[in-house]
């Protein structure tokens, strides 16, 4: 420092070059400055700020569309002209008196400044009068001689300040006289404008919103700071783009990072703007509104955003920002691609809850809802669902939702009493080949064993035998039975209600596959039985299912002798011949013998084994092979197999499988197919040998699950509900609270699908399957029984009957299985118990008959407390309704039932006797069950709006809302008078 | 002078606009049937002792004609109205309400026509129980029941539509038809089938007819200098 020169001398010496080094810094220092612009470049041009910057734009011109709209509105209503013409005609009156009104406010400001200075002048003089009284009690204290001078001097102030006041009174009053006289003048002008600001409050709320989007309506220093509020760099201030006002943090839901469980922060909100607003439908991603705010996003809906947020249901990556960040799932490899094109999109390999690809949005439902059925709003995961409970998927893989259900196929325990060992060869090969739509899968002739055809001919047949030696006896009910009319057996087949669970031979099967055409295949399509199997078998099934298939879903129908015989003869008739033509092959030797092996090696050599085989019949190898294969195939998952009573399930299982690890999933030589787990879900279900393709595999090495021919529509369907079989998350699973009510309806829902309830009846809105086999029968079968019946007596006036023009809709549902929504409400659980344990008869006009399903206590309770608590009424005891026989009201209820008033018997049935004169479509239950059946306070509701309760039906209101009782009883109170025929109703057929 | 002359035009012409619109025409014709008619027929009312009780056996109203000549016959309870051609505007409501009446166990008028909004009501003459039950798809439902001496019920249809079938259930074979329309320009015939549809300006329409048991035919009509004819004739040939 000391000396320059030398320093600068030092300097030149140093071995490295200043020079350079300048060069070097100065370099640095702008690649520095470049990359510092860049950084903040990048952050400015981030995906989210272009997507907020276009959205207002979008949402500027929606905005200013609306307000458009309404100022049209606006316009064209008279109540608007009216208003402001009114305004504007006040206004200009005003304006006239406008000097007037001046000289009058100039008067009042006059009067308010007096009274300022008056009202000062008083607090002085107050504040004078205390300090005087002060003096005046000190010098009293004192005894001090001035005291009198001084109290002289304080009654004077006293005197003084009770003048001033008065004065000051009365200036306040001319004051608010002058206030007072103003506003008179101008009080129709603000009440006008209040008026008119009612009927503009939509208009002027647009036009505010505006104000804050448009730059063109801001004045210029709010413009210029929304300008550089969001200019790069000045955005890291206050900016209008932002994130924060836009993410969601998810109240009481966590995730996991790093050891430790931080809220739950979805950010989806930052480009998906218009997503829970209603206006945005017509717009492109991301600013379309949700497709559903009524159940979704909605505060008032059941999922509000604030408490879901997005990924709760959607998956992905809620702290994302950019398209591949948010961990966005393409639905199929096109639109995998054309995002790549797009978006430079890339999946997110370490995310391991990606967003769930469109078509499988529903799985997410599962992740809350694993307890119901049926999820409102969720069609595809309850066809998957439904899809697995019918083909039995439990059967081979575990699941836990349907831990404990019984096995989905008829038992094989007595086989050899119901079907030929010929047929049952064929129908093992190829049971399509005989029911185009079976539920029974496809386990050979598949492409991984079709080149084996010798092989899987003698497997079939082993397993055939076995079943057949094994089967044990069965002694039917009946030996013999009556002749059976097939074309009454048809007729009773579409009477009786069978299409409620079977489709029947003839029938088409719809195009896709829904939950409602589901319904209707519950029990197998009741195509080529006399090929399957004896007329008399059909006829003992029939009288007592149970008998043969303890665990069978198939209820009692109740069918007499003569019923029975007439439908196993109908459905004799329905014949496939040519299917089981042919012999199963003949037992080869060689064939059994390599199959034996593959069983018996691994315990025993090679050569021990041989020698054991040589010491068999060709029989016993059969036996034998047959047993290990069925073991192998895994048969005894759907049906109930001799030796097999209690074999476990042989797939993996299914719970959590839609977090498998991708790498557990064997894709085989499937290159092309995308490394996705719902990729290979859909693959293997459409064709559940197709990862064999192309490789050498032994013959007992190769895929077993059998094909079920799913079409594209169940297959989609079911990997909905593979993807919702997650890993469970507990506090997602603490969304749906676990209340009593919850609990006895998904208990009572899972029932009612099994016993597929919603096959005849609508139940909580849905169902009714058999729907249009009832207006077939009414335009196929009953006009046909109908026409026969009456004798055509009259001569022909060339007119015909076509002139009877038939309520189809109004028939249709006079002759449908009763609607049970709502039931829970209008039943007394004591009676449905008992009805569901045996059904009696409520609609005699019915064909359709409530079969008896033969329920344990158990499920009796289950269901009964199943529509209680649905409907959200006490369960199960229920007070009943007394009636006073010898009340006035009684005999008025009386009155009001009899032909002169309501003439309720017109209609119901009472006691048995049917209505005189009425054709049976117009009948309605009986009333003499009401006391035993329904609920009092229903019966009430009903009376009040039988409409609202069912709309359409036939039961008239005779209690119109502020209107007159159509009867005079019980001094017109239409209350009173409801509660008087309702007693009444339940004294009928009540002996007690 | 000019001035006054093209004043002399413009009053002239407002004169014209005004007479036009006054001065409203008038569509008139007849319903008529060509063939062999349905023979009128009587129902048995025997399900309802009150309503064989009256000394009238009940006529089947379903298809009636007057008298007529070589084969063609004036025909009653045809709904006629103007389908299409009418101006859109709204028109002044209905004065009144339609009354339908329930007397002797049939409903009268058999068929009638009602505007939007108009209050129609029922009203029971018989000393039984009647349910009106409307099978209208476009309007609410409406389905009340009527004791004898209840005070009538009132009802307004919300749309139109052609029309809309009220039953009772009670009496299987009481039905009655009302034409629902959002314009005033309709009518029923009565037995002679004569018709007059009233109000339309100059131009040409679309005239619907309804009968309960043949449907509906269409024609087409021009009224000129306030007046147009549309006859229309059914018949079961085919
Ligand atoms: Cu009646």
């Amino acid at each position: 420092m000391a000396d320059k020169k030398e320093n600068s001398h030092e300097w030149d010496q140093r071995h490295y070059s200043a020079h350079l080094l300048n060069i070097i810094f100065a370099l640095s220092s702008l690649i520095f400055l470049a990359s510092m612009i860049l950084m903040f470049w990048k952050d400015y041009d981030r995906e989210w700020r272009t997507h907020q910057r276009s959205f207002r734009q979008v949402e500027l011109a929606k905005t200013q569309e609306a307000l458009a709209i309404e100022q049209e509105r606006l316009t064209s209503a008279s109540s608007y002209t009216t208003l402001s013409n009114r305004v504007a005609e006040l206004e200009a009156a005003q304006a006239a008196q406008k000097s007037e009104l001046d000289a009058m406010a100039v008067d009042r400001d006059k009067a308010d400044k007096k009274l300022g200075v008056a009202t000062q002048d008083l607090n002085f003089e107050k504040a004078e009068a205390s300090a005087m009284r002060y003096r005046v009690e000190a010098a009293h204290g004192e005894h001090d001689h001035k005291a009198e001078a001084l109290r002289a001097a304080y009654e004077k102030l006293t005197l003084s300040v009770s003048t001033k006041s008065s004065v000051v009174d009365g200036l306040q009053a001319e004051l608010e006289a002058l206030t007072a006289a103003m506003t008179a003048r101008t009080a129709a002008v603000d009440e006008a404008r209040k008026e008119l600001g009612k009927v503009t409050l939509q208009r002027d709320l647009l036009a505010l919103r505006l104000s804050k989007l448009d730059p063109s309506k801001m004045d210029v220093a709010t413009r210029l700071g929304d300008t550089v509020r969001d200019l790069p760099l000045m955005d890291a201030l206050n900016p209008r783009y932002n994130i924060r006002d836009h993410q969601i943090i998810v109240e009481g839901i966590t995730e996991d990072l790093i050891f430790d469980r931080v809220p739950r922060v979805d950010r989806c909100t930052v480009c998906h703007l218009g997503i829970d607003r209603k206006g945005f439908e017509d717009q492109p991603n991301p600013f379309k509104t949700h497709p559903d705010l009524d159940l979704f996003l909605g505060l008032s809906s059941p999922h509000p955003l604030k408490e879901f947020g997005c990924t709760s249901c959607h998956g992905g990556r809620g702290r994302g920002t950019s398209f591949t960040s948010a961990a966005h799932m393409p639905r199929s490899p096109e639109q995998a691609a054309e995002w790549k094109e797009e978006y430079g999109w890339h999946e997110l390999h370490h995310w391991d809850r990606p967003m769930r690809p469109a078509q499988y949005t529903q799985a997410g439902c599962f992740e809350c809802h694993s307890g119901a059925s049926q999820t409102t709003g969720a069609d595809s995961l309850n066809l998957g669902l439904a899809v697995v409970e019918r083909a039995g998927c439990y059967g081979c893989h575990e699941i836990e939702k349907y831990v404990g259900r019984s096995r989905v196929g008829p038992t094989l325990q007595h086989i050899a009493s119901k079907v030929t060992p010929q047929w049952a060869y064929h129908w093992l090969n190829d049971p399509k080949g005989f029911r185009d739509h079976t539920w029974m899968p496809s386990f050979f002739n598949q492409t991984n064993n079709s080149d084996i055809k010798d092989r899987t001919d003698q497997e079939a047949n082993a397993m055939v035998q076995y079943l057949m030696r094994e089967s044990r006896a069965h002694e039917a009910a009946h030996e013999s039975m009556p002749t059976g009319d097939a074309e009454r057996g048809r007729v009773l087949t579409r009477s009786l209600g069978c299409q409620g669970c079977h489709m029947l031979d003839g029938e088409t099967y719809p195009e896709t596959l829904t939950i409602q055409s589901l319904r209707r295949q519950q029990g197998p399509g009741l195509t080529g039985i006399g090929s399957k199997t004896t007329a008399l078998w059909v006829f003992n099934w029939l009288k007592d299912p149970r008998a043969y298939h303890p665990a069978t879903r198939m209820p009692n129908l109740r069918l007499s002798d003569q019923e029975a015989a007439d439908t196993a003869a109908y459905l004799v008739s329905s014949r496939k011949d040519d299917f089981a033509a042919t012999p199963p092959p003949a037992p080869a030797a060689e064939a059994l013998d390599a199959i034996a092996l593959e069983f018996m090696v691994p315990g025993m050599t090679r050569a021990q084994a041989t020698q054991a085989l040589a010491t068999m019949s060709l029989d016993e190898k059969q036996q034998y092979c047959g047993s290990k294969l069925i073991r192998r195939y895994g048969c005894f998952g759907c049906h109930d197999i001799p030796g097999f009573e209690d074999a476990r399930p042989i797939g993996t299982t299914l719970n959590e499988i839609a977090d498998k690890s991708i790498s557990k999933l064997d894709f085989g030589l499937q290159h092309d197919l995308p490394h996705i787990n719902y990729a290979w879900f859909e693959q293997k279900l459409a064709n559940p040998r197709l990862f064999d393709e192309g490789m050498v595999k032994e013959p007992k090495d190769r895929l077993r699950m059998p094909n079920f021919h799913l079409e594209p529509a169940a297959i989609n369907a079911v990997v909905t509900a593979l993807l919702g079989f997650t890993k469970p998350d507990d506090e997602l699973k603490k969304m749906v609270p676990r209340t009593p009510r919850r609990i006895f309806v998904e208990k009572g829902e899972a029932l009612a699908g099994e016993l597929n309830c919603r096959g005849c009846h609508v139940l909580r809105g849905d169902g009714g399957a058999i729907k249009d086999s009832v207006a077939y029968w009414l335009e196929h079968i009953k006009t046909n029984s109908d026409a026969s019946e009456e004798d055509d007596s009259g001569e022909d006036d060339g007119w015909g009957e076509e002139e009877e023009e038939i309520d189809v809709a109004a028939l249709a549902r006079a002759y449908s299985p009763p609607n049970l929504t709502g039931e829970g409400a209008k039943v007394q659980p004591t009676w449905l118990f008992h009805f569901l344990q045996a059904p009696e008869t409520i609609r005699p006009w019915l064909t359709l008959r409530m079969p008896s399903y033969g329920l344990s206590d158990d499920q009796l309770n289950t269901l009964t407390a199943f529509f209680s608590y649905d409907a959200e009424k006490p369960f199960p005891f229920v007070s009943q309704t007394v009636v006073d026989t010898n009340s006035a009201a009684y005999a008025a209820g009386r009155e009001m039932f009899s032909p002169s008033a309501m003439s309720c018997a017109r209609c119901h049935i009472t006691g048995g006797q049917t209505p005189i004169g009425s054709s049976e479509d117009n009948w309605a239950p009986d009333l003499a069950k009401a006391h035993a059946r329904l609920r009092g306070d229903w019966i009430l509701t009903w009376l009040q709006n039988p409409q609202a309760i069912e709309p359409g039906t036939k039961m008239p209101m005779y209690w119109a809302p502020g209107e007159q009782s159509p009867v005079p009883h019980l001094d017109g109170d239409p209350q009173r008078q409801r509660e008087a025929i309702r007693d009444y109703m339940f004294s009928l057929g009540n002996t007690q | 002078m000019n001035l006054k002359t093209s004043g002399a035009v413009v009053a002239l012409c407002l004169v014209g606009s005004i007479l036009s619109t006054a001065v409203a025409g008038t569509i008139e014709g007849t319903v008529t049937y060509k063939g062999k008619p349905r023979p009128a027929k009587t129902i048995s009312t025997d399900a309802d002792p009150v309503c064989s009780m009256s000394h009238e056996a009940i006529k089947d109203e379903k298809f009636v004609v007057g008298e007529g000549t070589d084969g063609v016959y004036p025909m009653g309870n045809i709904f006629v109205y103007v389908k299409s051609g009418y101006a859109e505007h709204p028109y002044p409501a209905a004065t009144g309400p339609l009354v339908i009446d329930q007397k002797g166990c049939t409903y009268v008028p058999h068929v009638s026509g009602a505007r939007v909004g108009q209050e129609v009501e029922f009203k029971n003459s018989d000393p039984t129980m009647h349910n009106v039950h409307s099978l209208g798809k476009n309007s609410p439902a409406f389905n009340r029941g009527m004791p004898a001496g209840a005070p009538n019920a009132g009802y307004a249809f919300k749309a139109p539509e052609v029309m809309v079938k009220i039953k009772c259930d009670a009496h299987p074979w009481m039905s009655c038809y009302v034409g629902v329309l959002d314009h005033p320009f309709f009518a029923v015939t009565e037995t002679d089938g004569k018709f007059s549809i009233a109000g339309l300006d100059d131009g040409t329409y679309v005239v619907e007819t309804w009968q309960e048991l043949l449907g509906t035919l269409t024609g087409s009509v021009t009224v000129k200098d306030g007046s147009g004819t549309l006859d229309i004739q059914y018949t079961r040939d085919k």
